[in-house]
């Protein structure tokens, strides 16, 4: 079972099968719990890269949006390799219902900025529910 | 470490989307093939602040 700062790779979403590309997220909360009705195992927020620079600064300035460059950047300003965390969109996991591997690890310092950013923002939050 | 606060986070909660809709505009990140091989793992620490102000947590990945 993965826990907090761990990077995970979705590989399928089982309700979707192939028709969703494999993601990457970072494991928030491994508290279990339950939303409407249906248990989680875990919380976790997307990965994301970007498709060009204007779409950079666009996805920057908002606000649910922490920025994780990649000390492999060679290009500015991207070459598929900067991202950022979506913190806006909370994705509630059922371990059964997703196929995923742990790839990685936040510091617990960065956790510890990441999670505090979640914490004490305003922006609004999304809930994704459909794969519990 | 701090936790999730999930309680307060509840009261931010507008509405609920499927992951096909929120996975729509979502841009995957292009992993090497030794990550995703299980031969490197992927490491985000705290780095250096960015020069150009973009990075504002100096946060960065790299494959170890």
């Amino acid at each position: 079972m993965c826990k907090v700062g761990d990077i995970i790779l979705v590989k399928e979403f089982k309700k979707y099968g192939e028709s969703i590309s494999s993601h990457s997220f970072i494991v928030i909360s491994d508290d279990n719990g339950e939303v409407e009705g249906l248990p989680y195992d875990f919380a976790c927020n997307m990965l994301s890269s970007f498709k060009s620079k204007a779409q950079k600064e666009r996805k920057l300035s908002y606000p649910g949006n922490y920025e994780i460059k990649n000390s492999d950047t060679i290009t500015n300003p991207d070459n598929g390799k900067d991202g950022f965390v979506k913190t806006d969109q909370l994705y509630l996991f059922k371990k059964e219902k997703i196929e995923y591997v742990t790839i990685g690890t936040v510091m617990t310092d960065v956790m510890e900025s990441l999670l505090k950013f979640i914490n004490e923002g305003d922006f609004e939050i999304t809930q994704i529910t459909d794969n519990l | 470490m701090e936790k999730l606060d999930l309680a307060r986070l509840k009261k931010r909660i507008v509405k609920t989307i499927s992951t096909e809709e929120a996975l729509k505009n979502a841009v995957p990140i292009e992993w090497p093939s030794d990550v995703v091989n299980g031969s490197k793992k992927v490491l985000i620490s705290s780095g250096e602040p960015a020069k150009d102000g973009n990075a504002k947590y100096g946060v960065k990945m790299k494959y170890v």
